[in-house]
């Protein structure tokens, strides 16, 4: 089980809602999206 | 996320920087030469800025002997251990590891931070580090990505879109951070110092299958190469994933003869002992990876085979003694997207006339027109195109050393260099005419007609933006007919993507402009409409200056059929 991926699914979740409503994100937001695309390219790397 | 990042000059020693300028470069090592060579001019020109990295560990930390000269302190951002035990510790970890390397540089106080490297992870870095301005790509609270200067514009929509980007990256980095080169700061030291060996380096590698030659094409180089220069060696290098492959070269029965000749390095230096290799080596040849850049950075005279994705007059090794051997296939350069099956490009570069220039740069003598003309069989030389870096101009020129005619994309890359040098730098650039074969001429005359339709585009686009303008200014302004403008403007732009389909050698300046208009000034109906009438003054600029160039480079082909008497383009 992978707890991290869990986690950045539920935020993901959370931040589409906050992008379909028209919400401006905020940082947090950001930090989430960032960690996921260094996470992305990190696996491409190790593949 | 504290360890080995270095530190900020503590806050009660005086020092001697007055602004700090905060480069990111996510990328790769051959990126992170690049941005090196770039900011080398600024550290003289501006020696009270303070210029910090920030790159990724992976890259930054086996290239810290060379950064740490250049740079007034290097960021490493380690992504392994940002996720490391995440799997069961979850976000919150990782959150706060990236805060803590946030928070160490937020101590920097950045005035201005430039973002090189134009991934979606460095967007989004840029967008949460602290800093007072943002240069580069960066994701805004829309989750929308901005890119507010033009020539981090003009990079996105010509380097990462098509083959049409005249500028070398290095030179596209300088533009970037704003950085005026003189043509005596970016020539390097002499390179052939009397101390250098007789050893040619050679790495035969590159990082994917489709930009490097097959073990037998090497072989038969280095075969020619020792049995024609008698006092050479040659040292093949590399990474530890490319030891096979080595083998391959080094365990040919071709070269059975010249064990004590062949030293073998692949995976077994650091960076730094690899450089000192360079160093010393009278010659470096390879196809395009960043043991190029190493070369140019150690004013090594150097020789790239490119092939494939690679474009040349984007990643040349940023040297005054490098020269670049590129086919003339069709197809060349392709997008790592296309299928490719055959390899052709591969096949038109006879490994013959990459030894004849081994053997002429080994003598220590250039590559130059006149060599090619007497040393080279025509036979070779109809698939070639052999490239001199020139650095005269203070900006890197590619310079075709054979006389053949250049194809369409070559002849808009000129084009594109005057244009964008006039209408954004102000400057003018020259260059002569270039020679116009049938297709080129017909290519040219094609443009003509995109041209006309993006000129009368921007025209129209200019003439609406005003009269939305001229509606808001009304006493009582008309929503119906401000929602009557802006859909013209809408079907301008559709219009626009029309002509990219029918005149594909005017992408750059399509998609600048779309990028251009993408990214618009201003937090009201005025100042947005504002900014969209200059974003369509510049493309109807943009446009015009390239119809005159290429019209006179009509008239020059016509003439010149004849004779020609008129010495350069932009008179």
């Amino acid at each position: 089980m992978d707890i991290l991926m869990d986690d950045i699914n539920r935020e993901f979740s959370r931040i589409k809602e906050k992008i379909s409503k028209g919400t401006s994100l905020d940082e947090e937001d950001l930090k989430i999206i960032l960690l996921s695309t260094l996470r992305e390219e990190e696996q491409v790397e190790n593949k | 996320m504290k360890t080995n990042n270095t530190p900020r000059i503590p806050a009660n020693e005086k020092s001697p920087h007055t602004a700090t300028l905060g480069i990111l470069q996510l990328n790769r090592f051959g990126d992170l030469i690049q941005t090196l060579q770039a900011v080398e001019e600024l550290k003289k020109s501006h020696p009270h800025y303070r210029i910090i990295l920030i790159g990724r560990s992976q890259f930054t930390k086996p290239l810290d002997f060379l950064l740490s000269k250049s740079f007034h302190g290097v960021y490493h951002l380690d992504s392994r251990k940002i996720f490391d035990s995440s799997e069961v510790n979850g976000l919150k970890n990782s959150i706060g590891e990236l805060n803590q390397f946030l928070k160490t540089l937020e101590l920097e106080n950045i005035n201005a931070l430039v973002n090189l490297s134009f991934s979606k992870s460095s967007s989004y870095l840029a967008s949460v580090i602290k800093s007072q301005h943002k240069i580069g790509p960066f994701f805004d609270f829309s989750n929308k990505m901005q890119i507010n200067d033009k020539w981090s514009q003009i990079l996105y929509a010509t380097v990462m879109r098509g083959s049409l980007n005249p500028y070398s990256l290095v030179d596209l980095f300088r533009n970037i951070i704003g950085i005026k080169a003189s043509p005596a700061s970016v020539k390097t030291g002499p390179s052939l110092s009397l101390t250098r060996t007789s050893n040619i380096v050679i790495h035969p590698f590159a990082s994917h299958e489709r930009k490097a030659w097959k073990s037998e094409k090497w072989v038969e180089v280095i075969y020619r190469t020792l049995k024609e220069n008698e006092g050479a060696t040659i040292q093949i290098v590399g990474a530890k994933n490319e030891i096979l492959k080595s083998q391959l070269i080094t365990e040919s029965p071709l070269l059975k003869n010249y064990p004590h000749r062949i030293q073998n390095l692949t995976g077994k230096t650091t960076l730094n002992e690899l450089f000192e290799h360079i160093k010393k080596a009278r010659l470096f040849i390879g196809h395009d990876s960043m043991v190029g850049h190493l070369a140019a950075v150690a004013g090594t005279p150097s020789l790239t085979v490119s092939l494939g994705t690679v474009r040349p007059q984007e990643t040349t090794p940023y040297h005054e003694k490098a020269y670049n051997l590129s086919p003339r296939t069709k197809c060349f350069p392709c997008f790592p997207s296309d299928q490719c099956g055959f390899t052709q490009c591969h096949l038109d570069i006879p490994h013959q006339v990459v030894s004849s220039s081994i053997k002429q740069l080994f003598d220590q003598k250039e590559l130059s027109t006149e060599w090619i003309k007497n040393s080279i069989s025509s036979f070779h030389l109809s698939s070639i195109n052999l490239h001199r870096a020139n650095l005269d101009n203070g900006q890197m020129h590619l310079e075709n050393l054979t006389e053949m005619t250049a194809d369409t994309s070559e002849v808009f890359r000129m084009l594109y260099k005057i244009t964008w040098s006039f209408v954004i730098l102000d400057s003018e650039e020259n260059f002569p005419f270039p020679k116009l074969n049938p297709t080129t001429h017909r290519d040219l005359l094609d443009s003509m007609t995109g041209l006309q339709h993006l000129y009368e585009l921007a025209e129209f686009g200019k003439k609406y933006s005003r009269y939305i303008l001229e509606e808001i200014s009304a006493q009582t302004p008309s929503i119906t007919k401000i929602k009557e403008y802006s859909k013209k403007i809408d079907e301008i732009d559709h219009l626009q993507s029309l002509v990219h389909k029918t005149s594909p050698s005017l992408s750059p300046i399509i998609d600048y402009f779309t990028v251009r208009k993408g990214n618009l000034f201003g937090e009201n109906v005025v100042a947005l409409t504002e900014s969209s009438f200059h974003a369509f003054e510049e493309c109807a600029h943009l446009t015009s200056v390239m119809y005159e160039l290429v019209e006179k480079t009509i008239s020059e082909h016509k003439l010149s059929s004849g004779k020609s008497t008129r010495p350069d383009i932009n008179k």
